[in-house]
Parts: structure tokens; C-alpha cells; sequence
């Protein structure tokens, strides 16, 4: 089970690594489909590109906290993709909000770290949400 | 207004209460003056949510009108504006000056408001609120808290058969047992002076009860009191059983921490907001490290905490909106707002509840022994006029390098007196 569970989080992270950036950019261009993933975030600490608890979220968005993210919700949600040694926010739409909220925020245990796996499409610098699950597997 | 043009003043930052205009011919705003750290600082993003949270709970009743001031220019800015007879309905100030504010007459007290709805005067502390009581009256109601604890690396401890030392004689034996493994016990650096002063004075709190700066402020005490002396010998005693990295005397409280998070030392006592960074993915402390107060002393106080109410409100005597003042003041303590401020590392301060699983585990943990707590004093540094502060920093690095205690305070006394004369 072990053994599983590690071969899963291997994989997710060469999705965050490789898949995670060729996605966006590909999406980006087109406006097609596409599965995002990274780390869940904040609008208002991803657009400022600093954690409102004091995490660097532009180059550690795993250290961003449940509680600023509950904090901030007022802004609205989105994801934090790798893009080359850094990471690059991305808003969700209204609706994607809501479902994050839905399918992470209230079904999470985690305290940080949300690394999570995102289908929908990205037009404009922003992701048009169709669903979204928690990419952590342990 | 040209005179206050070097004070930092965003002021009116949020469209929703620069709608002014919208008032009728005799209704004048409500004014709020209020510390920022800066547009889209965690400070200023807390205190906005606050004010959205009090427009919508007031119905647009009270159209709010604020000015941010950066906390270190407040007080000349307040002067100014009280100077110019424009007081603002509430404004922020430290517990050290609130004293100021009380004696001339520009606080209003808040008791009788307070008394008036138990609710929301069991949300605060006792102890923390009597940090901002004058003649047993309460002009002012914190937001949040800073307050001095003691983390401790769970690794280090576990791998060392050690538990979080409760006593001074098991913190002793803590810093023998690391000592003879190699392990730092304690991560302390003593550069400014102010991180000596402060583990001195959590020392004094345990022997003494905390009200000694007070005291010696006042004249009902001296720097020779048997708890600051034997504070002393316990600092010389830490020293002697190499208790601190080598050359701490040199070492900055961020070198300190930043020790600590090197998985270097097995405790770091301090006042920081570390609550956050400690689990960090660049900490080698992550997921290690749980907190504890300072350890007690034979017959000395095990309840009583070392800090300072932060971010406290003040309605001013001459406030013609008292009611909307009030209502302000109420906003900030709510659940969902002392769960915004703690979603931004701040040390809430209110009894409200606040899930757990939306606190990070140091935080819970923190507000978890906070509620044992039975007395809060001031940082020396909120007490003591600044020049008395220096001269008691001073005397405890003495101590930290080698004088004798008695005879560091003893010259502490004597300039003391000197200045009395």
C-alpha cells in the first residue's frame, strides 16, 4: 500500500514538475482543456506574490497555511503552477471558487500544502474550473 | 494637512468608505484612526476585512471614514490631530501609552459599556485586559497579542529521552543532557540587548510575580529585590552550564532563530510570530517542533505570562458617535475576525472560538495553555521609560558576562537613584 502510495506521489510530481508548466502554457495559447496541477492558494497572497502569514508563495507555496487561505477567501481562489524556478498564480473563475472551497478547504485535513489536480480551462490568466480533487496522497 | 505630509496616510483606502458624500448635510463620518503596515500588508488586510465586516453589519448606519498611520508616527499624528480639535472617534495605541491618553482625559472608559454585554467582555482575557486598565477602568481593547514562549525541537528532546522542562531544576538537567550529546540546549543570542532583558525578565516573572518593573517604576520597589537578584544568579547559572551557542553575546536574535531552524539547539525562548516559519519546508525543524511557557521556579508563578495586548482600540472621550465607536470595537472581536488575524499569524486574543483545524498546530497549542492563564505582564520595555530600559539591558549583559549579580544591580540602583535626585 506503501509502495503504492509513494509511486502515486512520484508521479503527481512529475506532473507538477514537467506537466504542471508545458499544461499552462499549451491551455494558455488555446484555451482548450487541460489538467492543471499545484498548490491551492489565495487570490489576494497569490496576486501580491507574498503569503499574508509570512510564506514566500511565489517560490514555497507549500508553506502557505489553511489559515490565511480561510483568511483571504474573501478574494476568491486559484492555483499556484510551476513556471520555470518559481511559481505563477492563476485565479479560478467564480464557480471554480466554490467548488474549491467544496472539494478542498472543507474535505482537507492538511495545515499547508494543498497540492491539488485541477480539469478546466485556462483563458486570460484565468481558470475556468470544471473539477478539482486533492493531488496529496499522504 | 501640509504638516503631516511626511506621516505615512493612505487613508480612505476603501471605496466603500470614501461614500462620503453620500451623507446627509449634519451627518459627519465616523473617524478611525488606524496602524498600517503598509497597502496589502497582513496588518491592513486584517483591519480591512474588519471594517467590510462592520459597513455590512451596520446597515451603512455609520459611514467610516479611516486614516492608516504607520505605528511608530501615531502618537505625533494623534497629538496633531487632537491639537487641531479633529480627534478621531477611535484610534490605536500601545498599552504604555494608553496611560498618557487616560490622564488627559481623551479616553473614554469602557466598562460601563462592557458590563453592559457580558458576551463580549468574556471574550477578552481578564488578565490581558488588565494591561489596559487605569484606576481599575478599562480604556482600550486589544486585537491581538505578543506574547514569549519557549519552542522546543520534539526531535531533539525524543531522541534524547527528554520532556518539555516544566521546573528550572528539569530545565537544568535538559541543558546537561544536550550539553553532554553535543546539542545546544538553548538558541539565545544577546546582540541588542533587549533578548537578555526579556529571558531575564521571564525569569523574574516566575520568582517574583511579574509586578516588579512596575514596582521599581514607581518607587513601591528597587532594582535590588530578591527576585531580580536571584534572576541574576539564574541567568549566571545558564551561562555557567553553557546553556547558549558560543559567542551569544554576538549572536542577533535572527542569527538566534535562525539557528534553531537549523535543528541546532533543542529550545529557543522568544517573542517573535514564529508560529508559521518554524514548519517552514526550508526549516529543518519542520513538523518538530512543539511549544511550552517558561518552565516555574519553587513557590513561583506558573500561570503568569510575559507580553503585550497589540493593536488596541481606543474610543476617544470626545467622540460624538460613541455608539458606532462601540460597534467598531465589537467587530474586531468577533470569531470570524480573530480568525482573519490569526490567518495572518497574529496571536488572537479573544475567547472565541476558532476551529482548530483552521489554526496552524502551534497557534492551537498556544491558545490552548493561554487558557490556564491566570496573569499577563508588559514587556519591561512597555514599562520602563526608555532610558531605564537601556539601563536594565545593560545590567543583565553585564551578568550574562560575568558580574556578579548583586553587585549589576546594585549599580543599577545607584544610577536609578541618581536620576530620582
Amino acid at each position: 500500500m506503501r509502495n503504492k502510495l509513494s509511486f502515486s506521489f512520484i508521479a503527481l510530481l512529475v506532473v507538477v514538475l514537467l506537466g504542471g508548466v508545458t499544461g499552462t502554457t499549451a491551455a494558455q495559447s488555446s484555451g482548450q482543456a487541460a489538467t492543471f496541477v499545484g498548490y491551492y492558494m489565495d487570490t489576494f497572497c497569490g496576486a501580491a506574490g507574498k503569503g499574508a502569514d509570512g510564506s514566500d508563495v511565489v517560490n514555497s507555496p507549500e508553506d502557505h497555511t489553511k489559515m490565511c487561505i480561510v483568511a483571504c477567501k474573501a478574494g476568491g481562489f486559484g492555483l499556484s503552477v510551476k513556471s520555470g524556478d518559481a511559481y505563477a498564480y492563476y485565479p479560478f473563475d467564480k464557480a471554480g471558487s466554490d467548488i474549491s472551497i467544496k472539494e478542498v478547504l472543507n474535505k482537507s485535513k492538511r495545515d499547508n500544502g494543498f497540492l491539488i489536480s485541477v480539469d478546466g480551462v485556462l483563458k486570460d490568466g484565468v481558470i475556468t474550473v470544471r473539477s478539482i480533487k486533492e493531488a496529496n496522497v499522504f | 494637512m501640509s504638516r503631516l505630509g511626511g506621516i505615512l496616510a493612505i487613508g480612505l483606502l476603501l471605496a466603500g468608505f470614501t461614500a462620503n458624500t453620500a451623507l446627509a448635510a449634519d451627518q459627519q463620518p465616523f473617524r478611525a484612526l488606524l496602524w498600517s503596515d503598509g497597502e496589502g500588508g497582513p496588518l491592513n488586510h486584517a483591519l480591512e476585512a474588519g471594517l467590510e465586516d462592520f459597513t455590512q453589519a451596520s446597515g451603512g448606519r455609520y459611514p467610516v471614514s479611516v486614516e492608516w498611520v504607520a505605528p511608530e508616527k501615531s502618537e505625533a499624528w494623534l497629538a496633531e490631530l487632537k491639537a487641531a480639535g479633529t480627534p478621531p472617534d477611535v484610534y490605536m495605541t500601545s498599552a504604555a501609552d494608553l496611560k498618557r491618553h487616560v490622564a488627559t482625559g481623551e479616553a473614554y472608559a469602557l466598562d460601563g459599556e462592557l458590563a453592559k454585554d457580558r458576551n463580549w467582555q468574556e471574550r477578552f482575557p481578564a488578565p490581558l485586559l488588565s494591561l489596559l486598565s487605569v484606576g481599575g477602568k478599562t480604556y482600550a481593547l486589544p486585537i491581538t497579542q505578543t506574547v514569549a514562549v519557549v519552542y522546543y525541537n520534539t526531535e531533539i528532546f525524543r531522541k534524547n529521552g527528554l520532556s518539555a522542562p516544566s521546573t528550572y531544576v528539569d530545565l537544568k538537567k535538559v541543558v546537561q543532557v544536550l550539553n553532554r550529546n553535543g546539542i545546544t540546549p538553548i538558541a539565545f543570542g544577546n546582540r541588542e540587548g533587549w533578548e537578555g532583558a526579556l529571558l531575564s525578565q521571564l525569569i523574574e516573572t516566575r520568582l517574583g510575580g511579574g509586578q516588579l518593573f512596575e514596582k521599581a517604576q514607581g518607587g513601591t520597589g528597587d532594582w535590588m529585590d530578591p527576585s531580580f537578584l536571584a534572576a541574576g544568579r539564574v541567568l549566571a547559572e545558564l551561562v555557567r552550564l553553557k546553556a547558549f551557542p558560543k559567542g551569544f553575546d554576538e549572536m542577533s536574535n535572527d542569527q538566534a532563530v535562525s539557528y534553531f531552524k537549523q535543528g541546532r539547539a533543542g529550545m529557543l525562548v522568544s517573542r517573535d510570530r514564529l508560529f508559521v516559519s518554524l514548519n517552514f519546508s526550508s526549516s529543518a525543524v519542520r513538523n518538530k517542533v512543539a511549544l511550552a511557557p517558561f518552565p516555574t521556579f519553587e513557590n513561583g508563578d506558573s500561570n503568569a505570562w510575559v507580553g503585550s495586548p497589540d493593536f488596541n482600540l481606543v474610543v476617544s472621550e470626545q467622540s460624538k458617535a460613541k455608539e458606532a465607536a462601540l460597534e467598531f470595537l465589537k467587530t474586531y472581536s468577533t470569531s470570524e475576525l480573530q480568525g482573519h488575524f490569526a490567518g495572518h499569524a497574529f496571536v488572537p486574543v479573544t475567547g472565541v472560538e476558532i476551529e482548530k483545524n483552521q489554526l496552524v498546530p502551534l497557534l492551537f497549542s498556544l491558545l490552548e495553555l493561554q487558557s490556564n492563564m491566570t496573569r499577563f505582564f508588559l514587556f519591561y520595555n512597555e514599562v520602563l521609560p526608555a532610558g531605564a530600559g537601556r539601563a536594565y539591558e545593560e545590567t543583565i549583559r553585564s551578568i550574562l558576562t560575568g558580574v556578579d549579580p548583586a553587585a549589576a544591580f546594585q549599580r543599577l540602583q545607584g544610577g536609578w537613584m541618581a536620576l530620582g535626585d
